[in-house]
């Protein structure tokens, strides 16, 4: 099931022009709406009250206007990013790059449903109007209702639902369901022929397929977790990682340290101190898919630069939801911005 | 001096005459106010309460015309034309008139009336659309003769409408006989592809009957309860729906009577978002107790009125002037002769130059003139431009860039009409019909002979690009950079002067041409020795050099040929016309009358389409001979522009009295 | 020996035509070929340009003007075509024309034609994404504008080349 585009979908890079120029066109425009980091200094050093002032000339403006509460806030944050997949959808109607930036919030109303329907309790709060599957279409399909959400989903969901029901204990629907979620993104990235799209999925399953690995040799988990838990499709062989979590030690971080990752792991594999190791992988990584995601830059008027945006749009959502809600809690500006710097890079993306 | 000399301000006054300031620096213009002093005293006090009400306010009532406008727009209340969207409305009026725009209308009323509308028309569109929802379901089942009350069904009987696909219904028909005994489908109609059935059955056997439908795709209708037959309620839908619509018509004359006013509000947005920054500005005020501190910038020629303009305040203020510091970095303010001024628009439009560039904008002038005559290069059509385009900028209420515009244009206009009689070219018409006075005027012919005008627009070329050559080296000089100036710019002249005299000698035979190379290749030699200069290691400088020299001497090449594209533009103009008047000869030798009056058309259209679509290269290519071979040998940009404070607004704009 | 190639030659410059089409078939063909290529990249190219200047439009329809310049840009190359195509019909004696020389104006229509049909659309692209530029601050025009601009050099100097053969053909 390897995507790799043949060669003849470079050669398509003009026809993807008149395909997506008036999307791309668009989102200039609201690419150049998105706050600079000048803009987001000044809110860090502003009272919460002057913020939704500042604000107000913004995108955010009608979404934020009048904000005064936690819950409004949030409230208003996620209007906006719905009303910016709402732009997603009409722009891009007929591709396939609104179900590839959909999918996330699919696969996690779908992961709330079944940790609900196994009785497990700590299930994080839905996120409706973000994916583009109807929630209680949803939570019938999940109920085993036939004829909602038509049979690809459906599928899906059963399939999910007999894998993790054959996991015991706790994490067993998140271990499937973010496997799944990796697989299907690479499947819609290679349908809409992107490259770049493709190249980003699959370096996104190593990144996590690693941080499955390393995590899991932590916990020490069983083998089969990781026959459970990797994802295929990436540049690494998944049956090959599968093997490697068995290995001992030395051999395990020699193999690793001989793939294209090497550097990013290397810190990770040679420190002594658990916290080091995954906080460093985490922000290793970020930084790598980071300049996946900078080479979308590079390819001005296809689908990825739509990507870009979203992707950004959505960390600039994350930050804003940081900086406004440490103004309500009366947080200090140098605590925001230590808590920002780990969110976000400047100008860049969080993934 | 075209960059003008500024200095700084300080203005001290009583708080209480604060507003009085502002007013007077808005009516003067002259001063760009800007933060200055970092001293204790002067900090800009925590911003107080009051003025971030003021912003607070300005910003709400800007959003309430946003609203009103946007209202307007959404129904239909605003002309959106060709021109109206390339050219806005602009409302020409005073000072005074401009500060009374609040007067002018009651924003909140006009607000509370319009949120009122808007409220009741959505509510309508809302009531519309679902009943049209519910007149596109009822109409599939206009047979069924029973109130849409008692469709739900009792106790005793359960009764569901459904669509079936047209090879469905049998299957269903014999399938729910025999899972499904107490029940029935009957056929009421057909729509299309599906049949509208109804089906009958016994509560109990509910759960069997939609088993059974289930597997033959069923559409099921569900339809509001009325006391009514389908085909009455359908009747009564309609009946609603028209009185909507009247209603909706109502609203709309209301809505009207309020988009009359669109132009007041429009104003009064302008005059809210200047009130605003106003606002913003007053908070980069510096503070003592008693008094207001505003510091920023003024032209030299400006201080005299700025000054006169402030002693009008009452209570009086106190204005300080001082000379530039080393480390100030000032607002650019380009200041030049009247007739090059418009082009200033040229130079904004690149960057404005920063502090201690040459203002280039006099060279821009006269090079771009020449080369928009090049590319028009029309008796004719340059006649057409200038008359449009004064005609234009005299009547039309146009904001001061595309006023300018015109101007650099009409300008150009004036230079391809002499361009145009030295090449022949009148409106296009074949050179040989021309009177032969006309004829004899035409020295050019850039369609048979079409290298000497090549080489006009290169010798243009060279000239252009050596006058920014000649600044760069003025500029070096003038950093004290003297090796860079001899080397750099010096090498460069020494080529074309070495290339002027051997190519000449040579050709004359006064000197053998072994002696003529050796004149020419002079320079080129110094060029390998010393271009490379800036690497650290020998062999470096000697790479560095051959690679510098290579860039220097072909890129000389290349910028100059380019030049050649102004010679294609005059070309394509002249070839177009050409072929418009040829096409309109043909039309016109098809018919007596009638032909005449189409080959007039034929010339009216392709003249005017050949005019509009030869500006836009005639504009876009001189430029970009200006931005890339002219400024690319020694522009740089990155200045602030002075922007004073007043009244900055693109749709009104402000008459002084008794202009 | 040499007499006689040289006569077999001095023979085929004066035949009045060359590989069975005359001197007017080859100028014409060369005028053809010379506007298809001009013509159809600038109308890719402009496709573009426009695609993405729409979407910008639906957001903003304030920045027609701004958009105007980077619309026409790819367009000039159409009209280098155009120039070429009806140069061709005046500048030679097309009655007269042997058919070596008909072929030599159709391969000096060559460099328009395929320099323009691809400069046009790369133009077109480079266009599209300088509009970026224009809908983040509409005072970018200037910068905006030059990008694309450099592209068209090259279809300046094919132009260049092809007039500049055509006065080194025998008329």
């Amino acid at each position: 099931m390897d995507i790799e585009p043949d060669m003849t979908r470079a050669m398509k890079t003009f026809n993807r022009v008149p395909r997506y120029g008036t999307a791309v066109g668009r989102i200039m425009m609201h690419e150049a709406t998105m706050l600079n980091w000048q803009r987001i200094e000044r809110l860090i050093e502003s009272r919460f009250e002057d913020c939704i002032t500042v604000l107000i000339d913004t995108e955010y403006g009608p979404f934020l206007e009048g904000a005064t509460v936690a819950a409004e806030v949030e409230a208003g944050l996620m209007a906006f990013l719905k009303s910016q997949y709402e732009l997603l959808d009409a722009i891009c109607a007929g591709t396939f790059v609104p179900d590839f930036m959909h999918l996330k919030y699919d696969f996690h109303n779908i992961k709330v449903f079944l940790k609900l329907s196994r009785g497990e309790s700590g299930a994080e709060p839905m996120l409706s109007g973000l994916g583009s599957l109807d929630t209680e279409r949803l939570a019938s399909a999940v109920e085993g209702e036939g004829g909602t959400l038509g049979p690809y989903w459906e599928g899906l969901i059963r399939d999910l639902k007999e894998e993790s029901d054959a996991i015991d204990g706790p994490g067993a629907v998140d271990t499937v369901a973010d496997r799944v979620f990796l697989e299907k993104r690479l499947a819609i990235a290679g349908k809409e022929k992107s490259r770049l799209l493709v190249d980003f999925s699959r370096a996104a399953i190593d990144v996590a397929n690693l941080k499955t690995l390393l995590r899991g040799r932590v916990l020490g988990k069983p083998p089969e977790y990781f026959a459970d838990a990797l994802a295929a499709g990436g540049r690494l062989d998944r049956s090959e990682l599968v093997g490697l979590a068995g290995d001992p030690p030395d051999r395990f971080s020699a193999r690793l340290l001989a793939t294209r990752y090497g550097g990013m792991l290397e810190e990770v594999l040679h420190s002594e101190d658990r916290q080091v190791r995954l906080t460093s992988l985490d922000r290793d990584s970020d930084e790598f898919l980071l300049e996946k995601l900078a080479g979308m830059r590079r390819m001005a008027l296809g689908p990825e630069r739509i990507v870009m945006y979203m992707l950004k749009r959505e960390n600039e959502v994350t930050l804003l939801r940081v900086v406004l809600m440490g103004k309500l809690h009366g947080v200090s500006a140098p605590v925001i911005e230590r808590r920002l710097s780990s969110t976000y890079t400047r100008g860049g993306v969080q993934v | 001096m075209a960059i003008e000399p500024v200095k700084k301000i300080r203005i001290i006054a009583h708080k209480d005459v604060q507003d009085d300031v502002i007013e007077a620096l808005q009516e003067a213009g002259t001063v760009h106010v800007e933060r200055l002093s970092e001293e204790e005293l002067l900090q800009p006090r925590e911003v107080e309460e009051v003025e971030v009400e003021q912003v607070r306010r300005c910003t709400y009532a800007i959003s309430q015309t946003e609203f009103l406008l946007g209202f307007f727009k959404q129904y239909g209340f605003q002309k959106t034309g060709f021109f109206q969207t390339l050219i806005k409305e602009k409302y020409p009026m005073t000072l005074e008139a401009f500060a009374r725009a609040p007067e002018r209308i009651d924003l909140e009323l006009a607000y509370q009336e319009c949120s009122e509308l808007e409220r009741r028309l959505s509510a309508i569109d809302e009531e519309h659309a679902r009943l049209s929802q519910e007149r596109e379901d009822l109409s599939d089942w206009t047979e069924l003769q029973m109130d849409l009350d008692e469709i739900e069904g009792t106790h005793i009987y359960g009764m569901m409408l459904v669509r079936l696909p047209e090879d469905e219904v049998e299957d269903a028909v014999s399938e729910l006989a025999e899972e499904a005994p107490e029940s029935a489908l009957d056929v009421l109609c057909e729509r299309g592809d599906l049949k509208c059935c109804v089906v009958v059955y016994h509560p109990e056997s509910l759960e069997a009957v939609e088993e059974v439908l289930a597997r033959h795709k069923p559409r099921r209708a569900t339809l509001p309860r009325h006391p009514l037959e389908p085909a009455e309620r359908l009747e009564q839908v309609d009946r609603e729906m028209a009185a909507l619509l009247r209603r909706r018509e109502i609203l709309l004359t209301g809505v009207r009577a309020h988009a009359e006013k669109r132009s007041e509000i429009e104003i009064l947005r302008e005059y809210l978002v200047n009130q605003r920054r106003n606002a913003q500005l007053t908070t980069q005020f510096g503070r003592t107790r008693a008094t207001v501190v505003i510091e920023g910038w003024v032209t030299e020629e400006n201080q005299g009125i700025t000054k006169s303009a402030l002693g009008t305040v009452a209570g009086g203020v106190a204005v300080e002037l001082s000379d530039l510091g080393e480390d100030d970095h000032p607002p650019v303010s380009l200041k030049n002769r009247k007739w090059v001024r418009p082009f200033e628009m040229l130079t904004r439009l690149y960057g404005i130059p920063n502090g201690i560039e040459y203002d280039p904008t006099w060279l821009i002038a006269i090079s771009f003139v020449a080369f928009f005559g090049f590319c028009i290069g029309d008796v004719g059509y340059g006649l057409v431009i200038v008359v449009a385009f004064l005609l234009m900028r005299r009547f039309l209420p146009l904001g001061r860039n595309v006023k300018d515009l015109l101007l650099v244009m009409a300008y150009g206009g004036a230079f391809a009409m002499v361009i145009g009689v030295i090449t022949g070219s009148w409106f296009g018409i074949n050179p040989e019909n021309l009177p032969s006075f006309l004829q004899s005027l035409a020295v050019l012919d850039p369609l048979r002979d079409p290298i000497p005008v090549m080489g006009i627009c290169m010798a243009l070329g060279l000239i252009h690009m050596m006058s920014g050559t000649i600044v760069e080296f003025r500029d070096n000089i003038r950093d004290g950079e003297w090796l860079s100036a001899i080397i750099d710019q010096g090498l460069v002249f020494l080529f074309f002067i070495a290339l002027g005299v051997a190519v000449p000698l040579a050709l004359a035979k006064v000197v053998p041409t072994t002696v003529a190379f050796l004149i020419g290749i002079t320079p080129v030699v110094l060029m390998l020795l010393l271009l490379g200069r800036s690497a650290k290691s020998v062999p470096g400088k000697a790479i560095n050099g051959l690679y510098e020299t290579y860039n220097t001497v072909v890129g000389w090449m290349g910028d100059t040929i380019s030049y050649v594209r102004l010679y294609a533009l005059g070309l394509a103009t002249f070839v177009i016309g050409w072929v418009v008047n040829t096409l309109a000869g043909m039309v016109q030798g098809m018919a007596p009358v009638i032909g005449i009056l189409l080959a007039l058309l034929v010339l009216l259209i392709g003249h005017t389409f050949n005019v509009t679509i030869n500006l836009l290269g005639a504009f876009v290519h001189p430029l970009r001979l200006e931005f890339v071979e002219f400024f690319g040998k020694f522009y740089e940009d990155g200045g602030r522009e002075f922007s004073p404070m007043g009244v900055d607004s693109k749709i009104v704009i402000i008459e002084k009295d008794g202009a | 020996m040499v007499g006689a190639v040289a006569q077999a030659a001095q023979g085929a410059a004066q035949a009045s035509t060359w590989g069975g089409l005359t001197g007017f078939q080859w100028a014409i063909f060369g005028a053809a070929v010379a506007f298809i290529g001009g013509g159809m990249g600038s109308a890719i190219g402009i496709t573009y340009v426009s695609n993405v200047a729409s979407g910008i439009l639906v957001e903003d329809p304030d920045k027609f003007g701004s958009l105007l310049p980077l619309l026409a840009i790819p367009g000039t190359q159409g009209i280098y075509g155009l120039i070429t195509a009806i140069l061709v019909t005046i500048f030679f004696d097309l009655a007269k024309l042997t058919g070596l020389n008909g072929l030599l104006v159709f391969f000096s229509c060559l460099p328009v034609a395929f320099v323009c049909l691809v400069s046009a659309i790369y133009q077109g692209l480079t266009a599209a994404s300088a509009s970026a530029m224009v809908a983040r601050r509409t005072e970018e025009l200037g910068k905006a504008m030059v990008l694309p601009a450099l592209v068209e050099t090259y279809a300046v100097f094919s132009l260049i080349l092809t007039i500049y053969l055509f006065t080194r053909i025998p008329k």
